[in-house]
């Protein structure tokens, strides 16, 4: 490993740009950690393999999900980009969960693959602190020795020399990568495109832990070629929603098609065909090292660890609106090109399907995440930072979260800020992050809304709330949506207080309307407030009971009637997310020394001074730390406080 | 989670095991709150608690529990800076659980090993030496709590928990599974199948709970009280069963004035032992007369009282007398096992003097056992009766119990019974918690709640349990997710 000094002084040795923050990888990671730093001031260089694939969704053509339609909206309401750019491609749009309940409410959306990434170059291409920059990267330049090491720039293939004292690495899938489809082994990036190397080299030189972790995707198929009419369909929603704030209540956004997906079901003879031939899956044959989620298992592992079922769900979707390629979600696989195509006979409708790209399983090499800060800063080593699938996470909101964390806390380093984290209380992208460096993973992980201790707390409706106060004081939200941001605040907190004023009494009119809902008359003067707390009501069936009702934006009625609906039980999470702060507000000093604590026990001692969490509410997540050794560790802290 | 201040800890801080006093401390904000519910003063001379000046006391009763003395420290001025009071009551072990069971009811949590030292440290009463002593303490009690967490995880209690809410787990995996990963509408099939998983949970989490009384057993001892009329034998049987003569053992009736304790081990069971004066009815002796109220305290503490009758019964009104105390132990909820003493006097006796029949016609329901004071046998079966008694968990005789041959070894019957049982009043208290939070959200299932509200509730009631078990219910519930159901498009 070089410092910036050494590099310099080889002969040739040419120092080709220099910027206050690298970004390397211009996936969705790199893409939010570019245009964060960027915004807030910073000169940014964004290096990409290729211009020409830059945001890339090589995997399913959609954004949000369960949970993670939540940190999208996450995302935008700290300022970030991918709501917005979603927004502008949705080719269908759908709310999952619309009936089990407000906290897992998700929206989702099928993009228009090509019209993203083209959003997403103009939108980097207009930054004017940010420049894009076409290279691949091989190598990190580092000043010091052991312990206290620190960033200083980046080494590109070509050998020219980029220098920055914070440096980003958001190589996804890229690095070390290999695409396996059968007994057909390739180095090779998702889509045919080249895989990083020599950047993992750097990264074990660093003594960073490494592993490699596999995922895969489904075969892509001409549309023509499907027959649809036998297959089910599932249209978007009607009232499509944006993801962004910014464009919520706006009566002239629309999505940019409304287009439908197609539901068949593998067979039996579909389960038989993979049976016979499972000695031909990498998976299964030792070819495939890599450790695979199992929330996205491929067909064949389906039906091995689930051989009681004896048909499984395909969904085909629409990729875009210049494509008639249709993505096959559910038959992903890494079986050879033969037993793909002979699978296609087996799936009703697939018969004649025209296979445009085959299923492939990739494998990557990723850092194990439990070497970082939370700001996403390796430990020991200065002004490096790591985000997206590199830290063990799938999936391009997780990695678009993680970026936009990663640029603002570059930035705050650089400004001599506290780093910015957001708690496991405060959205799914603390859960993200504080799963990842405090928990690790063992697999690609994918963030679930089980994952969340206060789920009820972390809606979709709400993440405005939650973090733009957030995202205003980091300086990523334009004063006008700040405004618009209390105005909305301060018209759900009035409407509540009105609610809760305005009565309603037993009237002809009044038990009609209750009855005609399946609700029970009225016995004494109510508040609407109360009304609209009984499950079978909601804010727009009282509408002729309440005639001072004013007209207020849909975002702001589903606040409200949220708000009051669930009171009881926000409050119960909301008592549990105090508790829960107070640990969490027990900072732990870097310099504690966990050997010499008496009382803790071994392991702990071990686990905390490997991991050194940062506070006590952190420590207490860690496996191996018992709530003995927090009791133990919270008496210390008094003693070194006092 | 550890509280800090929210909330009021309870422990005793005198030591386990029979004395004459103990005194129960509780601290924190809701202190005066939970005695005002519970004491009742005895004289309107005392204040009631919450009114009550630091270092004062009063004197009264403890619900309906014992007679008490309470103490009241003000904060700060106590010694964990918060609002202090003591209650000093009778040391029986039943008495010393049930105002500890009292007070946890009534909102107090059980102190964790040096909470109330820690508290004070927080709380500025102590300087960084005293402290430095604390931690210490601190530190060699957790790794002692640390090495008994490893083996219950290891075993025993986590393991019945595991059993037992292994439905709980998968009824909340499927509701988890349903909100993460089905794209479907709900369904009415899911919350009808959903409603009969949580049945089924709260019925086998209300197993465990009632298992506690046993496990209490287990881990604080057997607490035996023998009675009935004075001379009956009653001293003879607490002499063989101990080995030795502790109590003195003559033929005059109420030699044995005062109760005499004995602990004893059975099998490794401790069991303590309670040989009361002979309850002879209106005795003008007052010292005798102390020591039959004593035997009247020791008989509500009891676990199991034997009662022993002997030839000759006595006349029809003590006889009557004695019917209705046997009635009372009964209604107040003791197990009673009718000792039919000096069996070798039997064969010689009439019909109507001889306690077998006696037994029979007026106590047809209770068990009995026959006994003769040098008989081995006899001792033996008494013996597997209170091993069995012990270890089957649930304080009732069954068939099977008093089914024993006399020839039998008195032998263990397998520590599956003990694996089953809660033996702790903490874990008793999470295991109830969780009963509670199970029946709501099965209530809220049927009364129409969205789900993810349902789910609010038994992951609470699943985080309780794993204060038991020490897991992580996020991670366990991941895993069950993963297992169960097939995921993923």
């Amino acid at each position: 490993m070089l410092s910036l000094a050494e590099a310099r002084n080889k002969e040739n040795a040419f120092v080709a740009g220099e910027a206050d923050i690298i970004v390397v990888g211009a996936g969705h990671a790199g893409c939010e950690a570019a245009l964060a730093a960027a915004r807030l001031g910073r000169r940014v260089l964004l290096f990409t393999m290729t211009l020409d694939s830059l945001a890339n969704l090589p995997c399913n053509p959609n954004i949000g999900g369960t949970a993670k339609g939540q940190m999208v909206r996450e995302i935008d309401a700290l300022g970030g980009e991918m709501g917005r750019l979603a927004d502008r491609h949705m080719i269908q749009y759908r709310m999952l969960n619309a009936t089990k309940g407000p906290a897992v409410m998700s929206p989702r959306a099928q993009m228009d693959r090509t019209g993203y990434q083209r959003g997403m170059k103009e939108v980097l291409e207009s930054e004017p602190l940010l420049s894009l920059i076409q290279q691949e990267i091989t190598g990190l330049l580092v000043a010091g020795v052991k312990g206290k090491r620190k960033m200083e720039g980046v080494v590109a293939a070509t050998g020219s020399l980029y220098v920055a004292s914070e440096v980003i690495l958001c190589p996804g899938t890229f690095l070390d990568a290999r695409v396996i489809i059968g007994d057909s082994v390739r180095s090779s990036g998702p889509d045919q495109l080249a895989p990083a190397c020599g950047l993992g080299d750097a990264l074990t030189a660093l003594g960073l832990p490494t592993r490699r972790f596999k995922t895969g995707t489904p075969g892509r198929f001409h549309r023509r070629s499907v027959d649809l009419d036998q297959m089910e369909l599932q249209a978007a929603d009607r009232d499509a929603r944006p993801f962004s704030f910014e464009h919520e209540d706006d009566p002239s956004w629309r999505p940019a098609a409304e287009l439908a997906c197609y539901i068949t079901w593998t067979t039996d003879a579909t389960k038989q065909l993979l049976s016979d031939n499972m000695d031909r899956s990498p998976l299964y044959s030792g070819v495939i090292e890599g450790v695979g989620p199992r929330y996205c298992p491929s067909i064949e592992d389906k039906i091995v660890k689930f051989p009681s079922h004896s048909r499984h769900h395909v969904f085909l979707e629409p990729t875009g609106l210049d494509t008639q390629e249709m993505y096959a979600s559910g038959l992903s696989t890494s079986m050879p090109e033969e037993i793909q195509r002979a699978m296609l006979k087996t799936v009703p409708g697939m018969e004649n399907a025209e296979m445009m790209r085959p299923a492939y399983a990739i494998e990557y090499l990723c850092v194990d995440p439990t070497v970082l800060e939370l700001s996403l800063e390796v430990k020991g080593i200065e002004g490096l930072f790591l985000a997206g699938q590199i830290n063990g996470s799938s999936g391009y909101e997780e990695a678009a979260a993680q970026g936009l964390i990663a640029g603002i806390n570059a930035v705050r380093k650089q400004r001599g800020e506290e780093p910015l984290i957001i708690d496991r209380s405060e959205g799914y992208i603390g859960v993200l992050i504080d799963d990842l460096v405090t928990k690790g993973t063992n697999e690609p992980y994918r963030l679930m809304t089980s994952r969340a201790e206060y789920r009820l707390l972390l809606r979709q409706d709400n993440a405005d709330a939650r973090l733009s106060p957030i995202g205003y004081e980091v300086g990523l939200l334009s004063e006008e949506r700040w405004q618009r941001f209390l105005e909305k605040q301060r018209m759900i907190d009035g409407e509540k207080e009105r609610l809760s004023e305005v009565r309603v009494r037993k009237s002809k009119l009044s038990d009609r309307i209750l009855q005609d809902a399946g609700s029970t008359p009225l016995k004494s003067t109510t508040r609407l407030y109360d009304l609209l707390k009984r499950p079978e009501l909601n804010y727009e069936m009282l509408a002729p009971l309440d005639p001072e009702r004013q007209e207020l934006p849909p975002s702001v009625q589903e606040s409200v009637e949220i708000q009051i609906r669930y009171e009881g039980y926000l409050r119960m999470e909301r008592d549990r997310v105090e508790r829960f702060k107070k640990l969490e507000h027990k900072r732990l000093p870097s310099e504690i020394d966990y050997e010499r604590i008496r009382g803790l026990r071994l392991e702990a001692r071990q686990k905390l001074s490997e991991r050194r969490p940062q506070s006590i509410g952190q420590a207490s997540r860690i496996s191996g730390v018992s709530p003995a050794d927090i009791q133990v560790l919270l008496v210390y802290m008094e003693q070194w406080n006092g | 989670m550890i509280d800090m201040d929210l909330d009021t800890i309870a422990a005793f801080s005198t030591p386990p095991g029979e004395s004459g006093l103990a005194v129960l401390r509780i601290s924190g904000p809701l202190a005066a709150s939970i005695c005002d519910r519970l004491f009742v003063a005895s004289s309107s001379r005392f204040k009631k608690p919450s009114a009550m000046e630091g270092y004062t006391l009063a004197h009264g009763y403890w619900g309906s529990i014992d007679e008490v003395v309470l103490a009241c420290f003000r904060a700060p001025y106590s010694y964990t800076g918060e609002d202090v009071y003591e209650i000093s009551c009778h040391g029986g072990q039943a008495i010393r659980q049930a105002v500890l069971d009292s007070v946890l009811a009534a909102g107090a949590r059980a102190a964790g090993p040096g909470e109330f030292s820690r508290r004070a440290f927080f709380n500025g009463k102590m300087d960084l030496t005293a402290a430095e002593a604390v931690m210490d303490m601190i530190g060699a009690q957790a790794e002692k709590q640390a090495q008994v967490a490893y083996r219950q995880l290891t075993g025993g209690v986590s393991r019945v928990i595991h059993e037992r809410t292994d439905h709980l787990y998968g009824a909340l995996a499927r509701l988890e599974m349903l909100l993460d990963w089905d794209e479907e509408e709900e369904r009415p099939e899911d919350r009808e199948l959903l409603v009969h998983e949580l049945e089924h949970s709260e019925h086998e989490l209300r197993l465990l709970a009632d298992s506690f009384a046993g496990g209490r057993i287990i881990r604080e001892g057997l607490a035996v009280v023998i009675a009935g009329s004075p001379n009956v034998g009653k001293s003879s049987i607490l002499n063989a069963l101990s080995g030795r003569d502790r109590a003195i053992v003559s033929n005059i009736p109420g030699t044995t004035r005062d109760t005499v304790e004995i602990d004893l081990t059975l099998n490794g069971y401790l069991v303590h032992l309670t040989d009361t004066a002979g309850l002879a009815i209106d005795s003008q002796d007052p010292i005798e007369r102390e020591g039959i109220m004593r035997a009247e305290n020791a008989l509500r503490a009891a676990d199991l009282v034997l009662w022993v009758l002997s030839p000759p019964l006595p006349p029809e009104d003590e006889r009557l007398q004695e019917e209705t105390r046997i009635e009372r132990c009964l209604e107040e909820g003791k197990e009673l096992l009718l000792i039919l003493g000096k069996d070798d006097l039997r064969p010689t006796l009439p019909a109507e003097e001889d306690p077998a029949y006696y037994a029979a016609e007026r106590f047809p329901d209770l068990p009995t056992l026959t006994w003769s004071d040098r008989s081995e046998d006899d001792l033996h079966r008494l013996k597997e009766i209170l091993v069995r008694f012990i270890e089957g968990g649930i304080l009732s005789f069954t068939e099977e119990t008093l089914s024993v041959t006399s020839h039998e070894q008195v032998k263990s019957h397998g520590e599956g019974h003990s694996h089953g049982m809660l033996t702790h009043a903490r874990h008793k208290v999470a295991v109830d918690r969780a009963v509670e939070l199970v029946g709501r959200a099965r209530a809220d299932l049927q009364a129409g709640l969205s789900f993810d509200l349902v789910a609010i509730s038994l992951k609470e009631a699943l985080t309780e349990l794993s204060t038991i078990t020490g897991e992580d219910v996020s991670e366990t519930l991941i895993e069950k997710i993963f297992s169960r159901f097939c995921i993923g498009k």
